[in-house]
């Protein structure tokens, strides 16, 4: 009995992500998914990297970072957009009041964006190699996958943590934003963390990227000694965001209620 | 006039209101001067100041012009208010560059914002050796950015799928116009493509004027394609805003798109 329910509750959540992630990624109208998933990617890796090349710099450094920013976005960007797009349906207060708690629900509908965001590497990768002669030959393939599936996971923890402010009225679009820019600057994406004043360095260690795409740059230099440790540092800051974000939620979705905020921005 | 000068004062305090706006008037700015700053700061890029100020400020023009010409539309389907804004006198494409005056105007707290932000934070000095040259040429890159989001705003008349597009199109259109690099570093055939951006001669034009070396033929030539292809892009605009209006009227399908 205990088992079925079990597989009942896995079933939904399952259906949950398929559902959203299709719904939010434009698989009905495969256009948008193409201009979001592949086009936009690509034209800001074209942008960083060419912005490289004129300072004498290897564009590969610059088609690299920005190639697993891209990918792990889709993580940030999943969940705070289901909440986004509930809001403008005016369904967001049918889903605050189901017997579900708003936490499990959305963290089921952005389940499958970490995973699309290998989409985008892949994407990013063949432009990287292209145009930036990103080379591969050090990649160990095995070590890659599992670095960018654990930095697109960890990012989605920010996200539940960035999904939250719309619970307490702020616009989630500037927060979804904010977050975004401060990783494009801080998190080694473009030039390295070192170079970043000593107090912005703490702050680039603690957020979800700058391990996961560290550990991305050692394996393509053919580097593997410190890529367990920093994956494992990625993954654990993934779980801290995702777990402050769950609590947040659940304390937010009960000031949205008490407040009546829910559909105030 | 009157139409035009409400639409203004009431669209400068609406936007300047909507917390996006405020994000991208400060971020862009915040985002390219860094970078640029980080990565030219060792390369012994000639006027690095050129770069990290104009880079900022230009970008974070461009993207102010870009988002709200492009959500002004979506807001205004949004609201129920594109029917009956058709169905006005007042012509369309009127109220349209009313919003986007009051966009362009605003948007130079992009370019204020990065010059406070790269000479307080980054250190970087920034003087003005021809004034009148800079100034002019401010205010013909305003004049052609705003008819080139004008005539996007035509296109997003006919799409449902503006919010993807405007963020879709932020990044193309910084790297061929050139605000953070010279677009001659690029492949032959993409420095042709952005000759048809006005942004391209605009930061061209800011970028000579910053030179402390007397103006010369390239500055003229830069301000002189600037506003050529303002004006081109304006009469563009004209035309498919008569063009697409017609459509949408005939076909009814302002809101089934």
């Amino acid at each position: 009995m205990r088992g079925n329910n079990l597989l009942d509750s896995m079933h939904r959540f399952l259906r949950q992500s398929i559902f959203a992630y299709r719904a939010l990624l434009g698989w009905l109208r495969p256009r948008d998914y193409l201009i979001m998933k592949v086009l936009e990617p690509a034209t800001q890796i074209l942008f960083f990297s060419v912005l490289g090349a004129f300072a004498g710099q290897d564009p590969a450094y610059f088609a690299l970072g920005n190639a697993v920013r891209a990918a792990s976005v889709g993580g940030l960007f999943g969940c705070a957009s289901v909440m986004l797009n509930e809001r403008r349906s005016g369904t967001l207060q049918s889903v605050t009041a189901s017997a579900t708690p708003l936490a499990q629900t959305f963290i089921a509908r952005s389940a499958l964006q970490g995973l699309d965001g290998l989409t985008t590497t892949a994407v990013s990768f063949v432009l990287g190699v292209t145009l930036f002669g990103l080379d591969f030959s050090q990649v160990h393939w095995g070590w890659l996958i599992v670095a960018l599936l654990v930095t697109s996971y960890a990012m989605s923890g920010l996200g539940i943590l960035v999904a939250t402010s719309g619970l307490v009225g702020i616009d989630l679009n500037l927060t979804m934003n904010l977050a975004f820019s401060t990783l494009i600057v801080l998190c080694g994406v473009n030039f390295p963390v070192e170079a970043l004043p000593p107090a912005l360095q703490v702050v680039s260690r603690a957020l979800p990227l700058t391990h996961g795409l560290a550990a991305v740059r050692s394996i393509f230099a053919g580097d593997l000694a410190g890529v367990p440790g920093k994956i494992l540092i990625e993954a654990g800051l993934g779980m801290l965001y995702a777990a402050a974000g769950y609590l947040l939620f659940r304390v937010t979705e009960y000031r949205a209620r008490v407040l009546g905020t829910l559909d105030l921005v | 006039m009157n139409v035009f000068i409400s639409t203004v004062g009431v669209h400068l305090k609406n936007t300047l209101a909507r917390p996006m706006f405020q994000v991208v008037l400060v971020v862009q700015p915040f985002v390219v001067a860094t970078t640029t700053y980080m990565v030219y700061r060792d390369a012994g890029v000639d006027n690095l100041a050129a770069f990290v100020v104009l880079g900022g400020g230009l970008s974070g023009i461009w993207s102010a012009l870009t988002f709200s010409s492009a959500g002004d539309i979506n807001r205004e389907r949004y609201y129920g208010t594109l029917n009956p804004m058709l169905a006005s006198p007042t012509s369309l494409p009127l109220i349209f560059s009313a919003k986007i005056t009051a966009n362009a105007w605003l948007s130079l707290l992009a370019l204020a914002i990065s010059l406070v932000y790269s000479r307080i934070l980054l250190g970087v000095t920034f003087g003005v050796p021809h004034g009148l040259a800079f100034f002019g040429s401010l205010a013909a890159f305003l004049f052609s950015a705003s008819t080139f989001a004008l005539c996007l705003s035509t296109t997003f008349l006919l799409s449902r799928s503006t919010a993807i597009m405007q963020n879709f199109l932020e990044y193309p259109l910084l790297l061929l116009g050139g605000m953070a690099f010279p677009v001659s570093i690029l492949p032959q055939w993409v420095q042709a493509l952005s000759a048809i951006l006005p942004m391209r001669w605009g930061s061209e034009a800011l970028r000579l004027a910053l030179d402390s070396a007397a103006l010369g033929p390239p500055f003229w030539e830069a301000l002189g394609w600037t506003m050529l292809t303002g004006v081109v892009y304006c009469a563009l605009a004209l035309f498919l805003f008569g063009r697409i209006e017609y459509c949408v009227r005939r076909e009814a399908t302002l809101e089934l798109v």
